[in-house]
């Protein structure tokens, strides 16, 4: 007894526990936990987890023994000691945690003492005292002043360290910090340490001795000039959101106006455009006061036989001169509405546009155009090959969200094309839609604002679309904006002529601008090479002297542009969507500087399929040059690591950090390319709502809906019901204030969710079909609504990832069997000897 | 009180109503933006082209001289009474469903049935063969509240009774005494939320003034029809004249298809009518397992909670609680204890 006792205190062992977990704690280093919840033979299977004991083989024995060895060496995760480097990341994490959370609490602590402070700068900005101009003028000249000493003293390095970390740790604090005037700060002080960097990148990293370095060093500043320009004219631009809110129209409804709805169309199938027309007669107006014209460049008969058999108008002319916008023009001359609300063929309205826009004309009668935002219910090529749909924002909505929002404050919202209503006086005034540029929308919007009339923009999604379905598609899409924008800079410049005020000119003059981002990006995207293979300084400084200055503006342009957009564009992904129209805009941007009058309207197909995998070997040609020649910096400069001069190690290794970015960024361009299969001929939209189902017996299930398309639903059910594949129901959806009833067929089962394809059905309940799924008020009304908020690291990590992914997608198309299925089974057959951790390990804590 | 002998039965099976649910409703019924206006119901009401339906029923009319009775203070009751729009439509299994479902909620009410044909006890859980209620029990000389009767989930319910031709008495003593069950039931030693819920008939009259007088708000059940549509200004005219308060008449579509034609005209008429604001949203689809579910004798909410009536009825639920008034304390202490 005594024995026992000594025995198991000389082992470590709890006497009180059962023989079996006696055994399996001296055996297996850790107990198991909850002892004695478990038998032995139960034990046994989780501590061999893949071995299966019932069928046990020959060559189990080994792989028996192996992972005994493997138990009696290995410790469980929950009993070692963390190694020294794990120990320090937790005890800065934890630090790092920590003192956020003590600054949080510091600034709520503040909170009350910032709120009339900021208040007072808002109300400051509006005080009579800046009335007087001598007033106004000298405080402009003191800030002038100021920043200018700010911007130009010179500091040794320490000193410039200092002050960078005094700016970053008060931009760090601020911008946790709600209101527009403090994006005002922040913006300040991004603009101060940017203006700083440029001072001192024009007046001591240029070297002029050199023929090399200088041509490097004026290509990088003239890339960074051109970035730095959009930067001042994007800050301008959104400094101050509008947020209009729609205003209410008369009771009265015989003070509505009439309206014109335009669908022009050219080549689209008809299976996109019909569900915009039904969705467009579902606009809730009065039936007498509007018109929906179907514009038919195309002159196909099933168009005509479908506008007359849906009782709209179809307008066709006899040439396609103009393309669109002679479209647009010809039905102007033949119609007589007072407004005209344009459609792209695929934009399908809510039937709430037009009572939420109109308001705004009758309270302006010099308003001449409400536009609102393009809303994609399906994947964009960047969305659908990168898989980022609903979790990224995408290109456009930084545009939609930000900045045709901020554009509104300086009334100069502008038309896009789609998705608008627009007065009929004013256009008639200009002359129609404008058709001296491919870009006919913004040309004609800034006509419009030439003349004194104003625009307004209201940022709810009032229509939604489809989105180009491959990148070739998208690419072209852009290539005829950067034309038409460029076109405009050059015939019509937003900055000379009468009529503008000079934040229309700027917030216009921005618009353009941006499309010749290809070339600076190009540059940013090889200049590395000029040091690493040519070794040429295009920043003529130490790698440390570098760092201090040109990281701060990266970091608090950053910082700026992630409070500013925040929900609307995550930080770098303006890199990638950059990055692969780079190529591809730069020429026709110039070409159409030059000759203006070169190059014709090509149309963005939509509402395609793609039958199988591909990898765009053609788009993705530039992108595989860059790559190649970053490759080559890369060697060069790991070679240069090696065996180069050691005072320019850190400079190396600078350009090879920036290469190995660029190199990322241009993979996730690869991804881009990869073109994945997309077989679904219509849509999906996600739907939340009430629904039910109607059986033929007469029972009635309730239900919620989970998408639906033109093609069929997705239910989701509480309970499994007796319904087989090809079963006849009826699925009863509520419009507004109404509920209607569609039948369908059951396509699959299961437990919870009921997918059902829509049977055939007459035209009139096919049309309020298409209004259920497209025309409720609030269908688009998340948009802009992601609920993560921009996350610098999360985002880099995130683009780390989908470059890796599109290398890799690159080599599974370029060698068919360096894909992933080869090595997945070596590693399985490898995994087959490998001991594994037994389940108890990952089951939770120690007792 | 007389206590059912059932089993203890398992807990109710009925879809909780989650505040998601609620949101969304108010989301769905003040429309999503400001001052926007159904124009496709309006056309839609225009368009349809019975010429039953048009007519007065949607006009207002002068207000019918009001009949004094002797315990309007006694209308402080915070009850619900429902009644059909017109003889031929019988309310009974929305009452049932409004007590299953208020009852589930905890409130303390009583059901109170006075419809002759007695199908409220179907509902409710009585055994068939019973015959006992209000009406047999004032006529043999018992005290009324003998007659109440607790059902297997635990909600008090007072049935008809089966009266035979003996009817006529009954109705006979409320024509004499107007309103002697309304002040009755006000004596009872009852919580302070204490609710009346009562089902009651159009015809006779003396039952329905009585019914009327046991509530505050009366919630009158429509069907898809025109029939129902035209009854209504008499009804009104009815109530009115009891002195029910016009903002406390209730509306609710009972036995609608919307794959019928007629059915979504006659919703998107009362939408677009002057009773828009008093008609409920959600209508009750005219859904086979509440017939089903009488059929098997079990409540509606044990016999499929997955169907649409038991939504239907957990929204309308949802509504009325909404628009009922909130209760009144009694006065004076006296008056809780009989």
């Amino acid at each position: 007894m005594k024995g026992s006792v000594w025995l198991h205190a000389a082992l470590g062992l709890n006497p009180d526990l059962p023989i079996r977990a006696q055994w399996s704690r001296l055996l297996f280093h850790a107990p198991p936990t909850q002892s004695g919840a478990r038998d032995w033979s139960e034990w046994f299977a989780l501590s061999f987890p893949h071995i299966d004991f019932h069928r046990f083989g020959l060559l189990d024995v080994p792989r028996f023994l192996i992972q005994l060895l493997w138990l009696s060496l290995v410790i469980p995760p929950q009993n070692r000691h963390p190694s020294l480097p794990l120990q320090t990341i937790r005890i800065i994490n934890q630090f790092h945690r920590r003192s956020w959370r003590w600054l949080l609490a510091t600034q709520k602590r503040l909170e009350p003492l910032f709120q009339p402070i900021t208040r007072e700068l808002e109300s400051a900005g509006a005080h009579n005292i800046l009335g007087y101009p001598l007033l106004r003028y000298s405080a402009y000249l003191l800030s002038g002043t100021l920043a200018f000493i700010v911007i130009t003293t010179p500091f040794d390095l320490g000193a410039q360290l200092l002050y960078v970390a005094l700016l970053w740790g008060l931009a760090t604090w601020l911008r946790r910090i709600p209101g527009d005037v403090i994006t005002l700060i922040m913006i300040v002080l991004s603009l101060t340490i940017s203006c700083r960097y440029f001072w001192w990148r024009m007046t001591t990293t240029l070297d002029w001795s050199s023929g090399m370095d200088i041509t490097a060093g004026l290509l990088l500043l003239f890339a960074e000039l051109y970035a730095f320009l959009i930067l001042l004219l994007g800050y301008f631009q959104v400094a101050w959101p509008l947020h209009r809110k729609p205003q209410k129209i008369p009771v009265d409804l015989s003070l509505w106006p009439t309206v014109d709805v335009y669908i022009p169309t050219y080549n689209e199938p008809l299976p996109v455009v019909k569900p915009t027309i039904m969705a467009a007669m579902g606009m809730d107006w009065p039936r007498d006061r509007l018109n929906i014209y179907l514009l038919d460049d195309g002159r196909r008969e099933e168009f005509r036989s479908l506008a007359e058999s849906l009782g709209i108008g179809y307008i066709i002319r006899n040439d396609n001169r103009h393309a669109k916008a002679g479209n647009l023009n010809n039905a102007l001359s033949l119609t007589q509405g007072e407004y005209i609300a344009i459609f792209d063929c695929d934009h399908r309205p809510t039937r709430s546009f037009l009572q939420t826009t109109m308001g705004l004309f009758l309270e302006n009668p010099k308003l001449a155009l409400v536009q609102t935002p393009h809303y994609f219910f399906s994947p964009d090529p960047f969305e659908h090959n990168l898989g980022t749909f609903q979790r990224v924002p995408n290109e456009g909505e930084l545009f939609y969200g930000i900045v045709q929002d901020g554009n509104d404050l300086w009334n100069a919202a502008f038309f896009c094309g789609s998705c608008a209503i627009m007065r009929r006086g004013p256009l008639q005034e200009i002359g129609g839609i404008a058709t001296e540029t491919v870009t006919e929308d913004a040309h004609t919007s800034l006509r419009l604002h030439r003349l004194g009339f104003d625009s307004a923009y209201i940022r709810f999604p009032q229509a939604a679309g489809l989105a180009t379905e491959n990148l070739a598609g998208h690419i072209g899409q852009r290539i005829r904006w950067a034309r038409g924008m460029a076109q405009i800079f050059r015939i019509d410049n937003p900055f000379l002529g009468p009529g503008l005020s000079w934040a229309q000119r700027l917030c216009y003059g921005n618009a353009m601008l941006h499309f010749f981002s290809g070339l600076p990006r190009l540059i940013y995207l090889t200049i590395p090479l000029a040091f690493l293979v040519f070794n040429a300084y295009s920043i003529y400084a130490s790698a440390l002297g570098i760092l201090l200055y040109a990281l701060p503006h990266i970091i608090h342009t950053n910082l700026t542009n992630s409070r500013i957009q925040g929900h609307h564009r995550y930080s770098f992904w303006a890199e990638v969507y950059e990055t692969v129209l780079a190529w591809y805009i730069a020429r026709p941007a110039f070409v159409a500087l030059v000759a203006p009058h070169k190059g014709r309207f090509n149309v963005t197909s939509k509402g395609g399929l793609i039958d199988r995998n591909y990898f765009d070997w053609d788009i993705s040609r530039p992108y595989l040059w860059l790559i190649g020649l970053n490759l080559l910096g890369l060697t060069f400069g790991i070679y240069r690591l090696i065996w180069g001069n050691q005072e320019e190690i850190a400079t190396v290794w600078l350009n090879l950090a920036w290469v190995f970015y660029n190199l990322l960024v241009l993979g996730v361009a690869l991804g881009v390319a990869g073109e994945i299969r997309q077989v679904r001929k219509s849509h999906r939209v996600k739907i939340d709502l009430e629904a039910s189902i109607s059986l033929p017996d007469g029972r009635f299930f309730s239900c919620r809906t989970l998408d639906c398309s033109e093609g069929g639903i997705a239910l989701s059910v509480t309970k499994s019901l007796q319904l087989a594949p090809g079963d006849h129901i009826s699925v009863n959806l509520p419009l507004g204030l109404q509920e209607h009833s569609f039948p369908a067929r059951v396509i699959i089962h299961h437990p919870t969710i009921l997918k059902l394809q829509w049977a055939a059905m007459p035209l009139a309940q096919e049309k309020t079909l298409m209004q259920c799924i497209f025309s409720r008020a609030d269908a688009w009304l998340h948009w802009g609504g992601l609920e993560k908020n921009d996350q610098l690291v999360a985002n880099l990590r995130e683009i780390f990832a989908l470059g890796i992914q599109g290398y890799q997608r690159l080599l599974h198309s370029a060698v068919p069997y360096a894909g992933r299925q080869p090595r997945r089974r070596w590693l399985g057959r490898l995994n087959y000897w490998l001991p594994h951790n037994p389940s108890w390990w990952t089951e939770g804590s120690t007792p | 009180m007389r206590k059912s002998d059932l089993e203890l039965l398992e807990p109710i099976n009925m879809r909780p109503v989650t505040a998601k649910d609620i949101e969304h409703l108010y989301h769905q019924w003040t429309r999503e933006l400001d001052g926007y206006r159904e124009i496709q119901v309006y056309e839609a009401a225009a368009q349809s082209n019975w010429p039953l339906m048009s007519g007065a029923w949607n006009q207002p009319f002068p207000l019918p001289p009001r009949v004094s009775t002797s315990n309007d203070a006694n209308r402080s009751n915070s009850g619900l009474t429902v009644v059909g729009s017109h003889g031929g439509i019988d309310p009974t299994s929305v009452t049932a469903h409004l007590t299953a479902g208020f009852h589930q909620e905890g409130w303390p009410l009583l059901a109170v049935d006075l419809c002759p044909t007695n199908t409220l006890r179907l509902y409710l859980g009585m055994d068939k063969a019973d015959t006992a209620g209000l009406a047999t029990q004032w006529l043999s000389g018992e005290p009324w509240y003998e007659a109440i009767y607790r059902g297997a989930r635990g909600w008090d319910f007072l049935p008809f009774g089966e009266a035979g031709p003996a009817i006529d008495r009954f109705a006979a003593s409320l024509v004499e005494r107007p309103g002697w069950l309304a002040e009755d039931i006000s004596r009872l030693d009852v919580p302070d939320n204490f609710r009346v819920i009562c089902n009651c008939p159009r015809h006779p009259y003396s039952l329905f003034e009585e019914g009327i007088r046991l509530a505050q708000t009366i919630l009158v059940v429509l069907e898809p029809d025109p029939l129902s549509l035209t009854a209504i200004p008499s009804l009104l005219s009815d109530l009115l004249r009891l002195g029910v308060d016009e903002r406390q008449i209730l509306f609710v579509l009972n036995g609608f298809l919307p794959s019928r034609q007629l059915d979504r005209d006659v919703r998107n008429n009362l939408q677009t009518s002057r009773l828009q604001s008093r008609l409920s949203p959600i209508p009750v689809h005219q859904d086979e397992f509440i017939r089903e579910a009488l059929a098997t004798q079990k409540t509606l909410f044990d016999y499929c909670p997955h169907s649409q009536a038991v939504h239907d009825f957990t929204l309308l639920r949802i509504w009325l609680k909404a628009r009922m008034n909130p209760v009144q304390q009694p006065d004076n202490p006296e008056s809780r204890s009989a």
